[in-house]
């Protein structure tokens, strides 16, 4: 059966070459939306899961590191300092605001840090001092052309970037940091009543705690310590910021992808319905010989494995090229191709496409009268 | 040989629409991005075209509603007023803040409607939606729905609760559901005593609105202030280029899918009619009607498919809004058109390419077997 179908698959090879195109276009999409949907799940969870704490403390009813920027009393950082077990205490400020730079506005996080929580690796140039200096995450710049010397305008305040970081790409807010000294003066510059009230200048508590110590039992003195505030791990955290992000665009790319798997179903069935309708008569030949629908299913479904797995391969590397022009089209969206999951999931659904829609011309098969053979 | 050619498609019924199915699908795809980003974009800027007021006065440096705070504080209130030409000045309240139960919470725009009278009645009629009392709360139709609230539950909104009183309808968007508060509970919850987020300005009769955001801009200086059409030129476009790459790369996407699509229904319907091919040259048709053929009928396939695609929007927008309110969808009829004709001009250069196949049939085929 699978000799059979092999033979007929190589009977023509530019009908094949060309199936094998449009077949891997196809599946190049429901791989890159896989893909993405794993990107952003990603991008949004690797800043919160990689703050330099062994504890983080947020606002109290609140869960999110980024999404929901929380605030903390003034006193908290004290309060969290007098806790035994605590070895350090690194307070962190979270401002959404508008980059609006060459022509270009993109919704950034301005992350106000002072020992800790920085940018957490620079992939070119230097920590920004008090100075009016800023670190932009580098996909941001390159989403704006921005280069480190350039000027940027963040709140009515003129920056200087002095460096670049990695790991702080997020498709909805990408950070950008400051220290807290360039923070408190770009506050009182705008006469607003920072460090009382609604805007306060800390968001979060990131706490180191003493080697050797039980980090739950220093949770839970926390807890205590600081009533406003809820405990975090930074992995709970950026699992948290993840899952926000699911809920809030999963539902739009489950239905992309929905879309592109029916799509992947009606190719393939088009595909082998073409492929059936120019083999009429060698089928006829099968059925005259007594060939029965158990077989002629088989060889449906062997001709459309053959097709997916000589598909599979340049839908790989189709992927992984749109994936690129994607990045270099919004450095924001990193899709994920050659990662196991995305690869094992996509591959799950496209071969389920594939068995579904090789059956597609099934009937026609079970309808043909092996009299096609003497027809002309 | 027109009269041939609808006739052999018609022979191919099944093979033809499962063709066009394929290529409105490939647009549909195209189509849907561009049409929940558009959707999503429309009804951010929604509290922008509803609320009434000539200009609006933000925090100096911003300029959008969306995914920004703004802060006025009692100062720049004070300047806004003794502009020249400022008629009125109404304050509201705008901030990002959770709702929902602990795990489940989304994030939303909470709005503190006035609690002066006037200005409330006034909101009210222009906008078409109710402002709530003290102590409850008016959320999105979807979003009520989801959670499965009725008018007296409780929702937890930041660390307080409220009750809800009503639901509005057109303030739903995924990133953007508009929730509206009493302004005195809403400085409460945000631990605001004084100052705004946002002014909305009238302007004196003798006044232009956009002359006005300009004097604001000259003479105070910690505020920034735009007509309505620019804050919502800003935030619309800030919404839809959030998914300007993915849109732009489904659109290029779409339409090489539907291409591969097009060639390779043309060649295998030039493939198995052949012979007819065949016959036609040997009773001497002229090239260009052969090659007028071949385009026809990838011209016929192509259009088939991009009608099903443009009418498959409509039951699509009306079924994703019943069946996933969650969703704010916009189909637009200009990208349709675009999409539409480019794939059509792609399908018929792709159609070319096959042309050398059909015009090299030799006659002689007729005779084999």
């Amino acid at each position: 059966m699978l000799y059979w179908s092999w033979k007929q698959w190589i009977s023509e090879p530019k009908r094949a070459v060309l199936m094998i195109a449009v077949y891997a276009a196809v599946l190049s999409l429901v791989l890159l939306f896989e893909g993405l949907r794993v990107g952003i799940h990603d991008d949004l969870r690797l800043f919160p899961a990689s703050l330099p704490a062994d504890l983080v403390a947020i606002e109290s009813g609140n869960s999110y590191f980024a999404l929901a920027p929380s605030k903390l009393p003034q006193l908290s950082r004290l309060r969290a300092e007098s806790v035994n077990g605590v070895a350090s205490v690194s307070p962190v400020m979270l401002l959404p605001v508008i980059l609006n730079e060459s022509g270009r506005r993109t919704p950034a996080m301005l992350l106000a840090f002072d020992d800790a929580g920085g940018p957490p690796s620079l992939a070119s140039g230097r920590m920004p001092t008090p100075a009016p200096e800023i670190v932009l995450d580098k996909n941001l710049a390159a989403l704006h052309g921005i280069v480190l010397g350039d000027k940027v305008r963040v709140l009515d305040n003129k920056l200087t970037v002095v460096g670049l970081s990695s790991g702080s790409t997020s498709p909805f807010t990408p950070y950008v940091f400051v220290t807290y000294d360039r923070l408190i003066d770009m506050a009182l510059d705008a006469e607003l009543p920072f460090a009382t009230g609604d805007i306060s200048l800390v968001s979060a508590l990131l706490v180191e705690v003493i080697p050797g110590q039980d980090i739950g039992s220093v949770r839970a003195a926390l807890e205590r310590a600081l009533p406003d505030a809820d405990i975090f791990t930074p992995t709970e955290l950026g699992e948290a910021d993840a899952a926000f992000g699911d809920r809030l665009i999963g539902p739009v790319l489950y239905l992309v992808s929905g879309i592109a798997w029916v799509i992947a179903l009606l190719t393939m069935s088009m595909l082998r319905y073409g492929e059936v309708r120019s083999q009429l008569r060698a089928f006829g030949i099968q059925k005259a010989l007594g060939a029965r629908p158990l077989w002629l299913a088989g060889t449906l479904l062997c001709g459309g494995l053959i097709l997916f797995a000589f598909s599979l391969p340049p839908a790989v590397l189709l992927a992984t090229l749109l994936a690129r022009a994607v990045s270099l089209w919004d450095p924001l969206y990193g899709a994920r191709i050659v990662d196991m999951a995305v690869l094992a999931q996509g591959i799950g659904v496209m071969f389920m496409a594939s068995i579904a829609g090789s059956l597609f011309p099934m009937r026609t098969l079970l309808r043909l009268d092996p009299a096609v053979v003497f027809q002309r | 040989m027109f009269y041939w050619s609808v006739k052999s498609l018609l022979v191919e019924k099944w093979s033809v629409l499962t063709a066009a199915c394929g290529i409105a699908l490939a647009l549909l795809l195209a189509l849907y991005l561009d049409a929940v980003f558009r959707g999503e974009a429309d009804q951010i800027v929604t509290f922008i075209e509803r609320t009434p007021g000539d200009v609006w006065v933000l925090q100096d440096g911003i300029s959008d509603l969306h995914m920004a705070r703004s802060r006025l504080n009692e100062n720049a209130i004070y300047a806004v007023r003794q502009v020249e030409g400022v008629a009125g000045v109404t304050r509201f309240l705008y901030r990002d803040s959770l709702i929902g139960p602990n795990g489940q919470e989304k994030l939303a725009y909470v709005v503190g409607i006035p609690s002066a009278s006037e200005a409330r009645s006034a909101w009210e009629r222009a906008t078409g939606w109710t402002a709530p009392t003290p102590g409850h709360v008016v959320l999105p139709a979807p979003m009520a729905r989801a959670q499965d609230l009725q008018p007296g539950d409780r929702v937890r909104v930041g660390d307080e609760s409220f009750i809800l009183s009503g639901v509005s309808r057109g303030t739903y968007s995924m990133a953007n559901p508009l929730i509206f508060l009493d302004e005195t509970d809403a400085r409460n919850l945000f631990d605001m005593g004084d100052g705004a987020n946002v002014l909305l300005v009238f302007a004196r009769p003798d006044t232009s609105p956009s002359d006005l955001a300009a004097r604001i801009n000259h003479e105070v200086e910690k505020a920034s202030a735009l007509t309505p059409q620019a804050l919502r030129h800003n935030d619309f476009n800030l919404a839809m280029r959030m998914g300007g790459a993915l849109i732009g790369v489904l659109e290029v996407m779409g339409l090489a899918v539907a291409g591969l699509i097009v060639i390779f229904t043309a060649f295998v319907f030039s493939s198995s009619h052949r012979r007819e091919f065949a016959i036609a040259k040997a009773l001497g048709a002229p090239t260009k009607q052969l090659a007028g053929s071949a385009l026809a009928q990838t011209a016929v396939v192509s259009f088939l498919g991009i009608v099903i695609g443009a009418l498959v929007t409509y039951p699509l927008e009306a079924g994703l809004r019943h069946w996933v309110p969650g969703i704010a969808v916009s189909f637009s009829s200009i990208t349709v058109l675009v999409l539409g004709t480019a794939t059509l001009c792609l399908a018929l250069l792709s159609a070319l390419l096959l042309l050398r196949y059909v015009l090299s049939v030799d006659p002689m085929l007729v005779f084999q077997d």
